[in-house]
């Protein structure tokens, strides 16, 4: 009996760690900076999987004028206030906030709230507010209250020093917004969901559950962790939602394939590309895909007491690298290939870049003055082996890590995976000579504040500058950008950044993700449903309920 | 010899042979892997178990069976290495707390109360995600967290036999208090723990395998069997030999140390049957 005791015993923990090992949820999500909120990417560890029960307990209703679908959003559910932090990109998701601005799937600027814009000056916008807009309580948009929504924004977050803003005006029908410098790319700094308005007129204490905005959608229900209830915001301006409720689930990236595939949700967005050939060969589910604006990419620190100071040596790390294979195991389709920091259409053509070559990886290693001279298989110099360091967190996947630490040794370069708990303050406190990241660069459909925030030199303003690089050229094209507003210029200007980057390889670029929406076609109409590049965008007034 | 000493004895035998088997196995692995556990193929990624690799390749393209053979090395190796570690500082203890009683005996009973408080797999979570990750680490927070049995258990077994006859004896006779336990009460108590230590490999393998897929345990890429469902469990549709053949191999391994550790008792308990 005591045997056979301890043979089921053993036989249901090992059982148990195998269907933990299957679980999903909680993995913090995408590149790790999926482990913890980074500057420009806003994300967040989706909490725990709630879809099992929530799901259950919110059946879709059929198709008709009191629609009801489900949904999982990229990243799971946060705090609502769009002016908190980086919570406006959730509240822009969920189709609840709006800006004066907005920018379309093919990445161009278009007006929202504000119908038109002028620039008199170079430090001088004039906005144009929309008339006949109501926020979802029923008040009328004012361009008052556009301005104290503006006012809120410069109180609340630290990333309001992106708008340069001196003052906001009222003048008659428009918003005249004063910057203390000049700042070209201010309309689409406007589109950033942290600029969402919202009605201020009202107690804005639950804010971060309630917001009060302008768009198709509000909250009439929020329980933290687990799901938003939503209903048609019947003042939308643009349209009342033909889809009238929407419960967003909290649902983990590597379970959103399993919850569509179990009928627990209608539209998923961020599913974990290595699930979503689950998919291939049921008609229920259609996907809508296009390329996403967040690149997965490396850090080198720069920092002169890390030997990654050397260029040589950042070369070297670059050409060793296979961004085809990389990206195939990142997204098993899924990913491609990217080598700068922008999308093609972005300033990018044109640019060179180190691409695969070992021979060329050999080169810079011993221009840099490395040479394997223990025949260990690993480069030294001065006796000493170069031995580099790369953070990990312990809850990320590691597969795309082992690949370059694999092409690494091929070339020579030792380096080592270093698991922690939680990599991001290995990087904020310089803890590291390599770090992998994934980043939504084309935020608010221009690159200039991510260039600004993540290369400028620390003392001109580089708020994110975490590799230490520093270039008087890099911060002119910086200072040029402020002033250029024209299209073909600031095109111009993007793609010499964009060289200057690829030759001083402070990053490298590897791959993009697609950006997925699952649509269940039995639920929503898929040809109403558009992927956004921009993965804050998400749901919108045009979704319609399938026939 | 009994018909049941002889079945006792076989049982014994045959689980002895079999965690020997796997001992082997995994000093062998240099020589029985047919491929380098670390060597990638981009080619032959996810492949499925076939000739040219019988368990399948991973997300990397490496050689499963290969990785399975070099891991039972880093896994055994911590299973080993923590359940000596703990066993010789909670029998030392154990002993040293019923021996002396008084005020020692009350000193390490409180520690062991303390620490038995916590959830242990919970508290070593908790001690690496403080002191790190890695091998040593890794070692070191499972020690710390489970010599508290063996030192309860030896406590109890020394108490049991330090007020024998033959132990006031040896005193008479004017043997020191380390020849009394060095002579005369490990040798009777070991053959106990033996039961003990030999069931702690496998839940000791259980534990560094759920702190390696929790990420707590090796570095990548070393071959170690937690590690390997750790990567296997996103591939679990794509790929589910990724996670089925180390979990079936370290569902065997701990099986076969358990029913180990019975057939020691079997062994030293004649009066009990062996079902």
């Amino acid at each position: 009996m005591k045997k056979l005791t301890s043979v089921l015993m053993a036989a249901l923990l090992c059982a148990a760690l195998l269907l933990t090992g299957c679980a999903g949820g909680a993995k913090p999500a995408a590149g790790d900076d999926s482990a913890a909120p980074a500057p420009s990417e806003n994300v967040t560890p989706a909490p725990a999987d709630t879809s099992g029960d929530s799901a259950s307990e919110t059946e879709a209703k059929p198709a008709g004028k009191d629609a009801h679908i489900r949904v999982a959003n990229l990243y799971g559910l946060s705090k609502l206030d769009p002016h908190d932090g980086w919570n406006g990109w959730y509240s822009c998701r969920l189709g609840i906030s709006e800006c004066l601005t907005t920018v379309d799937e093919n990445v161009v600027l278009q007006p929202q709230l504000a119908d038109s814009w002028e620039h008199p000056d170079e430090l001088t916008y004039r906005f144009h507010i929309r008339t006949g807009v109501k926020f979802s309580n029923g008040n009328d948009l004012t361009p008052e209250l556009v301005k104290a929504s503006f006012e809120r924004l410069l109180t609340i977050t630290s990333r309001a020093s992106d708008l340069k803003l001196a003052s906001v005006e009222v003048d008659g029908e428009y918003v005249v917004f004063t910057n203390t410098e000049p700042c070209a790319a201010f309309p689409n700094v406007l589109s950033e969901p942290m600029c969402s308005i919202v009605d201020t007129s009202v107690d804005d204490s639950n804010f971060n559950e309630m917001p009060v905005c302008t768009g198709p959608y509000k909250v009439v229900e929020y329980v933290a962790d687990e799901k938003v209830e939503l209903e048609a915001n019947e003042f939308y301006w643009d349209g009342v939602p033909a889809i009238r409720y929407i419960t967003a689930l909290n649902i983990g990236e590597d379970t959103k394939v399993d919850a569509m595939l179990a009928d627990q949700i209608d539209v998923g967005q961020g599913a974990n590309a290595i699930t979503l050939s689950k998919l291939e060969g049921q008609d229920r589910v259609e996907t809508v895909e296009t390329l996403g604006s967040r690149v997965g990419l490396l850090q080198f620190n720069c920092d002169s007491t890390h030997a990654t100071s050397d260029l040589n040596l950042r070369l070297a790390l670059c050409y060793a690298l296979n961004r085809e294979v990389i990206a195939q195991i990142d997204g098993n389709g899924y990913s491609a290939p990217a080598a700068t920091l922008f999308t093609a259409s972005y300033g990018s053509e044109g640019v060179t870049y180190p691409e695969f070559s070992p021979e060329k990886a050999a080169e810079m290693l011993t221009q840099a003055g490395y040479a394997d001279s223990d025949g260990n298989g690993y480069v030294d110099k001065d006796g000493q082996e170069l031995i580099l360091d790369m953070p990990l967190s312990s809850t990320e996947s590691t597969a795309i890590q082992e690949a370059m630490q694999d092409m690494w040794k091929a070339a020579g370069i030792h380096v080592e995976l270093r698991m922690v708990e939680d990599k991001m303050p290995e990087r904020d406190e310089g803890r590291y000579d390599i770090y992998d990241t994934f980043y939504q660069t084309l935020n608010a459909g221009d690159g200039q504040t991510f260039l600004r925030n993540n290369f400028a030199s620390p003392e001109y303003i580089g708020r994110n500058n975490s590799t230490n690089y520093a270039s008087p050229a890099f911060d002119a094209i910086l200072n040029e950008l402020d002033k250029t507003t024209d299209p073909a210029g600031r095109l111009a200007l993007f793609m010499k950044a964009q060289q200057l980057l690829a030759d001083d390889a402070p990053w490298m670029f590897l791959y993009t993700r697609k950006n997925v929406y699952m649509v269940n076609s039995g639920a929503v109409d898929p040809t109403s449903v558009t992927a956004h590049p921009i993965d804050y965008y998400f749901i919108t007034n045009k979704w319609q309920p399938a026939a | 010899m009994s018909s049941y000493r002889k079945k006792a004895w076989m049982r014994f035998s045959l689980f002895m042979f079999l965690a020997v088997l796997f001992v082997l196995f995994a000093l062998l692995a240099g020589f029985l892997a047919p491929k380098d556990p670390l060597a990638t193929d981009y080619g032959h990624m996810l492949e499925k178990p076939g000739t040219d690799h019988l368990f399948g390749t991973d997300q990397l393209g490496r050689d499963i069976f290969s990785r399975i053979l070099h891991g039972g090395k880093s896994s055994l190796l911590i299973a080993f290495a923590v359940t000596g570690i703990v066993a010789a500082v909670g029998i030392f203890l154990g002993t040293a707390a019923g021996y002396a009683g008084g005020v020692l005996d009350g000193i390490i009973m409180r520690i062991c109360d303390t620490l038995m408080a916590f959830p242990g797999i919970i508290f070593t979570v908790a001690l690496v995600s403080f002191i790190g990750t890695g091998l040593p680490n890794l070692i070191l927070a499972m020690s710390l967290t489970s010599w508290t049995g063996y030192a309860r258990i030896s406590r109890a077994l020394v108490l049991s036999v330090k007020n024998n006859v033959y132990i006031e004896q040896a005193r008479l006779g004017g043997a020191t208090g380390l020849r009394v336990l060095g002579i005369y009460i490990i040798p009777n108590i070991l053959p106990s723990l033996l039961v003990n230590i030999s069931q702690s490999i496998g839940s000791n393998l259980l534990t560094m395998s759920a702190l390696s897929l929790l990420g707590l345990g090796s570095p990548p890429p070393t071959p170690e069997w937690g590690l390997m469902l750790s990567e296997g469990k996103n591939f679990l549709y794509n790929a589910p030999w990724m996670l089925s053949f180390p979990g079936m191999v370290i569902l065997v391994c701990v099986v076969i140390f358990n029913l180990l550790g019975d057939s020691i008792q079997d062994l030293m308990n004649p009066r009990e049957s062996i079902y």
